[in-house]
């Protein structure tokens, strides 16, 4: 369980709005996949080096397990190396001054107390290769590796002690689109298999998606939302979050009623027109609130159509300012009266440029956020 | 580790002399032993040389009296504007003809670019003074300009008296010029080639691409090396005592020299004058790295490997391929041949065809059985080797601390870059009364030899271990410190290996350096602790002549291949290290 409470770290001035990171907790069960996500600079390297031991922080504490790595309170800062942590570096940090095998075995070479004989390291080394499917590649140099396989090199060097903790720092970044994809399949068995508790930082939301177990959202070094992928992306905490997890479209307005968290109710757009939303949560009466929109939850229509469906109870008109096509679909931008909206359209709808058009969509894909 | 490692955090370290040490015995022993040896060899050459400055050299008393007669004295001036005038003059010859070439050779498809290259290789392992004798001999009476002059003027009198200011800048320039070359040739080789090709598209011709942007890109790269260059000459030595000297064009470098030899020799008038000029280089210097800070501007290291595409010169090739030719007959050939022609002559004779039935071996038989030559030939590479070990072993702990912003980084940086404003000849006056008020019996050592050395060129010690710790990525260090290694076994197992070819190159170059030296050694040597360039000095100031080019030339011989085996072997020795290229 790696328990992380008030983490404090600021860099420079300490004003509200500094860089760093303003006081972050959050705890995770053992085996949990978790992700940093955020934009650049919104503090989720300095979380991840904070508990790596990189980075000293300035208030809060770190545990591991049973073990206290960090506590300002009490005066205790375990060294890096001595936190047992696994860690794989954005630029793999692979030594290219020692063999495969050298790179792998080092942490089982230099780990205090321990004293592993040859065939030992041997043993264990041929295992962290084998989990990261580079048998046989031990006597080669790194610098004549792929850069797939660097990074197969540095996970397989930090799996290798078998630590209660592996930290990610933005390990797929590097590698281009394909291998990209090859190796999130690959680290997320990998992490099954292993059962260990990661810590992962990325600014790819679809990364974090597909990888995680339990995302915490970070801006400006502070936290947005912790929650599940399907919270995240589903019922986003505020339109940072919505619009960090790929929605384009925030429409300001203000709430007409009181709303529960949960419930439905309608929202007043700055351009006069009344929504009708889903509140994630609670809402009074006259707040200020920011409407998101998936582009994908809006159907566009000529406006003589009749609408298909009975949940999409909310209307727009507008008209078709752009159109990009990407294949069967199009992205098109419409102008709604002071505000435009991206949208889908079925690119054979025979909706062209220019043309008067009627966005339609349910309630339950307009989420009222708090600002 | 724990203490190291915030990038962002950076700007906030770089002012920050000392920080609370943490950790391993590592983390506060290195600074300490280092900023401790730093300290005790650079700051009393500092302070033995401001004290004698102010103090009367028979009583011992406080004076002000060697700077006062410094001032009042009309000399001072005279060689103060010398100096000046020949630092000026020869930056501009050698910035002027070593850009020329590296443009020429690096952006340009002129044929025998190559040749350049090995010119500025060859010519930076001769001795100066080898270089200088020979330029002497060339323009001198009897050399072969005069010679010619004479021959179609049928007047006796000389075109060119080479003794004199112009002799000294263009005899310095052309000394410079290679090593010039070589920094410009490598910023042109970094330079954007994409703005280049950018103007060619737009339609700019070769000259107007070169004017508007090769030139302004490499403007302050430019005008950087000209200041430096500018404070290496202000501080020159070899060119003012050989050409100078007899000349009676004094400079302040050889004003002090002359100081220390005169009967008896007037310490505390040398040290006021070398006061001095570490003031007026001090300032020049921060000019220099004022000018430097932004001089980075225009850099553009692009993570691709390409190499830009050379301008066609067309027709105009050949112009291209003479400017590498005049170089190399100038840096190179010329010294060369003159030296060759001397070493083969029973006495000094100018070139011609009547004088070649003399040529004799003799000379060469002479220096080569000489056994006394050949101890010193050994004394001289002892002190260099030891002399470049010393400096590279510190300045590896060093630049590492300074670039890694450990505990008390920024007093090792400004102690190890304070030499810089060290002339040579400065530190030997300041070891020799150093050696003269100390117990051991250091005078006339060769240790004191090595010392000199090691203070002179430690800032350019740093310089390759500090660019070479620069180059390892900082993540291969922490992730060793993930991995579970201590501060001094990452130092010993990462940093160490990765830096092995900075610090071989920098011991190198500090080697040639220390073999070549004279400005130190002249004053430093004894009579059991001669060494190479001041036996060359000796001989040629005594009038052997001829002899003289032979040892140049057995010596010259001697270092290149010296050089070579250092390079192949050191090329095998790092290919074992890491198997394939980084």
């Amino acid at each position: 369980m790696l328990l992380v409470s008030d983490l404090t770290r600021l860099f420079g001035a300490s004003s509200a709005n500094s860089a760093g990171l303003h006081p972050l907790s959050f705890s995770l069960k053992d085996g949990t996949f978790f992700t940093l996500l955020g934009p650049s600079g919104c503090g989720k390297t300095t979380t991840l080096r904070c508990i790596a031991g990189l980075e000293r922080p300035d208030r809060g504490s770190i545990r591991l397990g049973d073990t206290v790595l960090f506590d300002d309170a009490d005066g205790i800062e375990v060294p890096l190396n001595q936190r047992g942590i696994g860690m794989v570096f954005q630029s793999y940090a692979i030594w290219p001054h020692m063999s495969v095998f050298n790179n792998v075995a080092f942490p089982l070479r230099v780990t205090r107390g321990t004293k592993p004989s040859a065939s030992e390291i041997e043993a264990l080394v041929e295992d962290a290769l084998r989990r990261v499917d580079l048998s046989g590649f031990g006597p080669r140099s790194p610098t004549q590796l792929s850069g797939g396989q660097q990074q197969r090199v540095a996970l397989a060097r930090a799996i290798v002690r078998k630590p209660r903790l592996l930290l990610l720092d933005e390990p797929l970044s590097n590698l281009d689109a394909r291998l990209r994809d090859e190796m999130r399949a690959e680290l997320k068995r990998l992490q099954r298999e292993l059962g260990i508790t990661t810590v992962y930082v990325t600014h790819d939301q679809s990364e974090a998606l597909e990888l995680s177990d339990l995302i915490a959202v970070l801006d400006k070094g502070k936290l947005r939302q912790l929650g599940s992928p399907r919270e995240i992306f589903f019922d986003p905490a505020d339109s940072f979050v919505a619009n960090f997890m790929g929605s384009p479209n925030l429409l300001a307005g203000r709430t007409l009623a009181d709303v529960a968290a949960g419930g439905m109710g309608q929202v007043e757009l700055a351009n006069g027109h009344t929504l009708v939303c889903r509140f994630p949560r609670t809402l009074a009466a006259g707040s200020s609130t920011t409407v998101s929109l998936r582009p994908e939850a809006i159907r566009v229509t000529t406006p003589e159509q009749p609408p298909t469906s009975d949940g999409e109870i909310n209307r727009l008109d507008g008209r078709l300012i752009s159109l990009d096509f990407q294949g069967y679909g199009s992205r098109c931008l419409v102008d709604i009266g002071g505000h435009s909206l991206q949208a889908n359209i079925d690119s054979r709808a025979g909706i062209g440029a220019n043309a008067a058009v009627a966005l339609t969509f349910p309630a339950t894909e307009a989420l009222a956020l708090s600002q | 580790m724990t203490n190291s490692s915030l990038p962002a955090s950076e700007q906030l370290q770089r002012r920050t002399f000392w920080r609370r040490p943490q950790g391993s015995l590592f983390t506060w022993l290195a600074p300490a032993s280092v900023g401790l040896v730093l300290a005790l060899l650079v700051l009393p050459p500092i302070a033995v040389l401001i004290k004698t400055s102010l103090t009367q050299e028979q009583t011992g008393a406080y004076t002000i009296a060697h700077f006062r007669d410094l001032f009042a004295d009309p000399q001072f001036y005279t060689a103060t504007w010398n100096s000046l005038l020949f630092s000026g003059l020869s930056t501009a010859l050698s910035i002027l003809f070593g850009t020329t070439v590296a443009w020429v050779v690096v952006r340009t498809n002129a044929p025998w670019r190559g040749l350049a290259y090995v010119t500025a290789a060859v010519s930076l392992g001769t001795p100066y003074i080898l270089h200088v004798m020979a330029w002497l001999f060339f323009l001198g009476r009897s050399g072969p300009v005069n010679e010619l002059y004479r021959a179609f003027t049928d007047t006796g009198g000389n075109l060119f008296d080479v003794f004199s200011m112009s002799g000294m800048v263009l005899i310095q320039g052309m000394l410079w010029s290679p090593l010039v070359f070589l920094l410009l040739a490598a910023t042109f080789e970094r330079s954007n080639a994409e703005w280049e090709e950018a103007a060619r598209m737009c339609g700019a011709s070769i000259a107007r691409t070169m004017w508007s942007i090769s030139f302004r890109q490499a403007w302050p790269a430019i005008t950087g090396m000209a200041l430096f260059v500018f404070i290496r000459n202000l501080e020159s030595f070899d060119v003012p005592v050989l050409v100078g000297g007899p000349g009676r064009v004094y400079l302040l470098t050889t004003d002090i020299y002359l100081s220390t030899t005169e009967m008896p020799p007037k310490m505390g008038r040398a040290s006021a004058f070398s006061v001095i000029l570490i003031a007026v280089l001090s300032a020049a210097l921060l000019c220099y790295n004022r000018y430097s800070a932004n001089a980075d501007r225009y850099a553009s290291v692009t993570g691709k490997g390409y190499r830009p595409r050379p301008f066609d010169l067309g027709r105009h090739k050949w112009l291209g391929t003479a400017v590498v030719v005049l170089n190399f007959l100038f840096v190179l050939g010329l010294p060369l041949i003159v030296s060759l022609w001397l070493s083969l002559m029973p006495f000094a004779r100018p070139f011609a065809m009547a004088a070649l039935p003399f040529a004799t071996l003799e000379n060469f038989q002479q220096v080569l059985s000489d056994r006394h030559l050949i101890g010193l030939g050994i004394n001289t590479l002892v002190v260099a080797a030891e002399a470049a070990t010393l400096a590279m072993l510190i300045a590896a702990v060093a630049g590492w601390l300074v670039v890694r912003h450990q505990a008390g980084a920024r007093l090792i940086e400004v102690l190890s870059s304070i030499p810089i404003v060290f002339p040579g000849i400065v530190v030997g006056v300041a070891l020799i009364l150093i050696a003269l008020n100390l117990p051991i019996p250091l005078y006339g050592s060769l240790t004191l030899i090595m010392l000199a050395f090691l203070i002179r060129f430690l800032p350019y010690a740093m310089r390759y271990a500090h660019t070479g710790v620069l180059q390892i990525h900082r993540e291969l260090e922490e992730a060793a410190g993930a991995a579970g290694a201590g501060q001094f076994t990452v130092f010993r197992k990462i940093v160490v290996p990765l830096l092995v070819p900075a610090l071989v190159s920098g011991w190198v170059f500090i080697f040639l350096l220390g073999a070549n030296e004279l400005s130190m050694s002249i004053l430093l040597a004894g009579a059991n602790s001669q060494v190479m360039p001041v036996a060359i000095y000796d001989r040629w100031s005594s009038g052997q002549n001829v002899e003289v080019f032979a040892l140049g030339l057995v010596w010259t011989a001697f270092m290149s291949v010296l050089m070579l085996v250092l390079y192949l072997t050191g090329r095998r020795f790092l290919a074992a290290l890491r198997p394939a290229n980084l």
